[in-house]
């Protein structure tokens, strides 16, 4: 699991353009920390789809998602059948 | 009259049989959706009203479209019908309404407790707008209008039968319903229907090889790129030979970026909610960002304003019917010989091309100065950090709008107003550098992805507290204190004038007791910590902003600086001193002159002869009426209208504007029958005023149209009401508007 979360901060580093390392990501209410809007959200579905190989459904793409680091780790575990 | 699109649907479902109609997640043939259809139309047809349709891009909602318009029904398309806010709203436009889900493909509940509005009988559908106001609007567009959207395409992009156009962007937006259902209901093309805007799901959509006509929106645009760019892909050998971005301008990087991944030059479209797409772009053009050609059959003009650049004025066959409103259908934006304004600046060049700049009345008056937002937007996104700005000009109360800035910055980014400032110092005049600052990392966007062009603070206003006192005080109050205080005839009052002085002290005695009155007969207000019932400025209409900028200063004058009586009601912050509450009272007056412009320049009220302007304060129709290619309107001061009054018959139309009681003053109809001598025979007498319609709700205070007071002696009339009943009596009133967002209108011609 740790290994997904950090390359999860390093996917938003890069989806994001973000200056900050990505160490120095908090685990939760991102939304509101990084400034993430829907045209923000689309950007890091990029990323995160191809990196991590998933597919992230329609109804499934929600500010909630990616506010919490956990919640976001937890959904592309379950999308991709790996072990945590 | 049957449905020229329903007719149409149903014979190319005839020919087609099980050829796919939908592609994308819910696929569907030709057959299976005329079945689909027939049902449905069958229980649209058992009730009448309109129809809200609502849901993401689905089958559902071609197919209730169609069948609506089978069952004779008006469409309103919006995104979702969550929230009070929204229903409460349609529930004042449409009256009684019924919602149906296109997405769960089921009836909804009926909303309103009115009757449902009463619309054309060509009206088809209707799409909600905000414009560059804010404010929303429902826009009434015949089948016909579709159709010929419909056409447009076929015409510029060669959009044929055998093309599948890929809906990503909501069916609610113009633009994209334009061009996906004017372009299914003409050429029998297919859709590929996708529920959101998805970068990734776009680009396999494209890669699928049915796709072969995609439609984005700049931003949109950016991110299909960058999902290519982030796969190290470029689509080849796809069929899509069509890439058309419309909803704002395509800068050249975007442009190449899109022909590079996507192996098609796009073309840009301009268009607009009203009349449809308008103009489009042709891959010869270099001039990426703005220059296009208008469509077959789309008339263009432009006025000159400055220099080579003007108002742009579009006509075609089919144009929007008008605005619903809660006081019915505003048809004013339509000439009688069907020119629109769609409220940018443009300019014609070389070869029929027209260059789009920006929206007029974009740039900021302050200071004497014009200030273009499109400039300081510029000029603060060139900062590394920035990723978008958005400038407008907020009114603060002191009768000149503030420059302010709303910037989202990059992720991650520390930047802050002081930063962006210095950055600007030397990159832009000072003046335009501006002095209010929201960075944050969103702007607000409308479901497109454009930014919001006035974002609000979100004033909060207690609905029931303190909009039923502002329709009820309406400006009477003020203008019964601006004209006893004097403010326009001695702007200079707080320099020295002590009769002036001693009268606006006076008046602010008097207003607080009026205040007090008002305050206490509506119960005014206790503020709402949870904001559910507030409501947000961009909601309200230009006017009711004007209207309550105006009594904000002047409440804050009442006050005479000891404390503002609504903050303390309401918990609100409001401005006190106001010294450009004349400009404030000036703007307001323009709606009824904005009005009348409109009526005269459409030829109702001008039968004979030049126009009268008797303004107070003057030259507000003037220009107008010039705007308006009349250009035989003299203005004339109250005081200068002696000498007119020994010229009869001299003139088409007197505009009669705000001066009702310092024209006529105690000469009773005497006045009023004075100018109605000036009359050519048949020539209209137009009054237009601040109108109270509830006086029993300050009944201590006059209500300010006071026709009645200047009529009643000879005419024993009490209210305007009973004018207009008396005049009518004597065939004299041609007719009487309210829709001048709020203000009152009377005309009466001469037997």
């Amino acid at each position: 699991m740790e290994e997904i979360k950090r390359k999860l901060k390093e996917v938003l580093v890069m989806a994001l353009r973000l200056k900050v390392p990505p160490a120095d990501i908090g685990d939760k209410g991102l939304v509101a920390s990084l400034g993430i809007d829907s045209i923000n959200l689309l950007e890091i579905l990029i990323y995160v789809e191809d990196e991590f190989k998933i597919k992230i459904e329609d109804e499934d793409l929600s500010p909630v998602l990616v506010d919490d680091i956990d919640r976001l780790v937890g959904y592309i575990t379950a999308r991709s059948g790996r072990s945590i | 009259m049957g449905s020229e699109i329903y007719e149409n649907f149903l014979r190319r479902a005839s020919a087609k049989g099980d050829a796919p109609l939908f592609y994308g997640h819910s696929p569907l043939s030709w057959r299976r959706a005329a079945v689909e259809v027939e049902e449905l139309a069958g229980r649209f047809a058992v009730e009448k009203g309109p129809l809200v349709l609502t849901g993401k891009n689905s089958r559902g909602t071609i197919i209730s479209f169609i069948a609506a318009r089978h069952a004779g029904r008006m469409v309103v398309l919006i995104d979702d019908l969550k929230g009070e806010r929204i229903i409460h709203s349609l529930g004042a436009l449409l009256g009684t309404f019924r919602h149906y889900d296109c997405e769960g493909v089921r009836l909804g509940q009926v909303y309103g407790d009115s009757s449902p509005a009463e619309v054309p009988d060509g009206a088809a559908f209707s799409l909600l707008t905000s414009g560059s106001t804010g404010a929303p609007k429902l826009v009434l567009r015949t089948e016909q209008s579709l159709m010929d959207e419909g056409r447009r395409y076929a015409g510029r992009y060669g959009l044929h039968e055998n093309d599948v156009i890929l809906a990503a962007l909501p069916l609610s937006h113009a633009f994209m319903f334009g061009l996906a259902m004017g372009g299914l209901a003409r050429t029998g093309c297919a859709l590929h229907l996708q529920p959101v805007p998805n970068p990734l799901r776009i680009v396999e959509a494209l890669a699928e090889g049915n796709v072969t006509v995609l439609p984005l929106v700049p931003s949109l645009a950016r991110l299909v790129c960058r999902a290519l760019e982030v796969k190290r892909g470029k689509l080849r050998g796809t069929v899509l030979r069509s890439v058309i971005v419309g909803a704002g301008p395509m800068r050249k990087e975007l442009h190449e970026a899109l022909t590079d991944r996507l192996g098609v030059a796009p073309v840009r479209n301009y268009g607009c909610s009203e009349m449809g797409t308008l103009l489009g772009s042709l891959p010869d053009k270099p001039d990426f960002e703005t220059a296009a050609k208008p469509f077959d059959g789309v008339e263009v003009h432009v006025r000159p304003v400055s220099g080579k650049q003007g108002m742009f004025f579009v006509r075609t066959k089919s144009p929007f019917i008008g605005y619903l409103t809660g006081d019915g259908v505003d048809t004013g934006k339509v000439s009688p010989d069907g020119w629109y304004c769609t409220g940018d600046i443009a300019e014609a060049e070389t070869g029929g091309y027209i260059t789009v700049h920006r929206r007029i009345g974009e740039a900021i008056h302050r200071g004497g100065r014009f200030i273009h937002p499109h400039d300081v937007c510029r000029a603060i996104e060139r900062h590394p950090d920035v990723q978008e700005a958005v400038i407008t000009g907020e009114d603060e109360g002191d009768g000149e709008p503030v420059v302010t800035a709303w910037v989202q910055t990059r992720p991650g980014s520390k930047l802050d107003a002081d930063g962006i400032r210095g950055y600007l110092m030397g990159r832009l005049e000072e003046y335009k550098i501006p002095a209010r600052w929201n960075i944050s990392r969103s702007i607000p966007r409308t479901t497109a992805g454009k930014a919001v062009s006035t974002p609000s603070r979100g004033l909060p206003v207690e609905l029931g507290g303190i909009l039923g006192m502002i329709a009820a005080y309406r400006g009477a109050a003020a203008l019964l204190w601006a004209e006893e205080v004097g403010l326009f005839e001695a702007p200079d009052m707080h320099e020295g004038d002590t009769s002036a002085a001693s009268a606006a002290s006076s008046m602010k005695r008097r207003g607080k007791e009026m205040l007090a009155s008002v305050l206490s007969s509506y119960g005014v207000v206790t503020r709402n910590d949870d904001g559910a019932a507030s409501l947000r400025s961009e909601l309200m209409t230009p006017f009711q902003r004007d209207l309550r900028a105006f009594e904000n200063a002047f409440f804050g004058l009442l006050s005479g600086g000891n404390g503002n009586p609504l903050k303390s009601a309401t918990g609100e912050s409001r401005p006190l001193d106001s010294p450009g509450i004349a400009p404030l009272y000036k703007r307001l007056m323009a709606y009824p002159g904005r009005k009348a412009a409109l009526h005269v320049a459409r030829g109702e009220w001008l039968k004979s002869g030049p126009v009268l302007e008797i303004g107070h304060p003057t030259g507000i129709l003037a220009p107008l009426l010039n705007r308006s290619g009349v250009e035989c309107c003299r203005t004339v001061s109250v005081p200068d209208l002696d000498g007119e009054a020994a010229q009869p018959d001299t003139y088409g139309a007197i505009y009669l504007f705000n001066t009702v009681r310092r024209l006529i003053g105690d000469g009773g109809a005497a006045g009023l029958k004075a100018l109605i001598r000036l009359l050519t025979p048949g020539g209209y007498l137009l009054v237009a005023d601040i109108f109270i319609d509830t006086p029993g709700a300050y009944a201590p205070f006059k209500p300010f149209f006071q026709v009645d007071w200047l009529l009643q002696r000879e005419l024993h009339c009490a209210t305007s009401d009973e004018l207009a009943r008396m005049c009518g009596r004597l065939g004299m009133v041609h007719g009487q508007t309210r829709d001048i967002d709020g203000l009152y209108s009377l005309s009466i011609f001469k037997k």
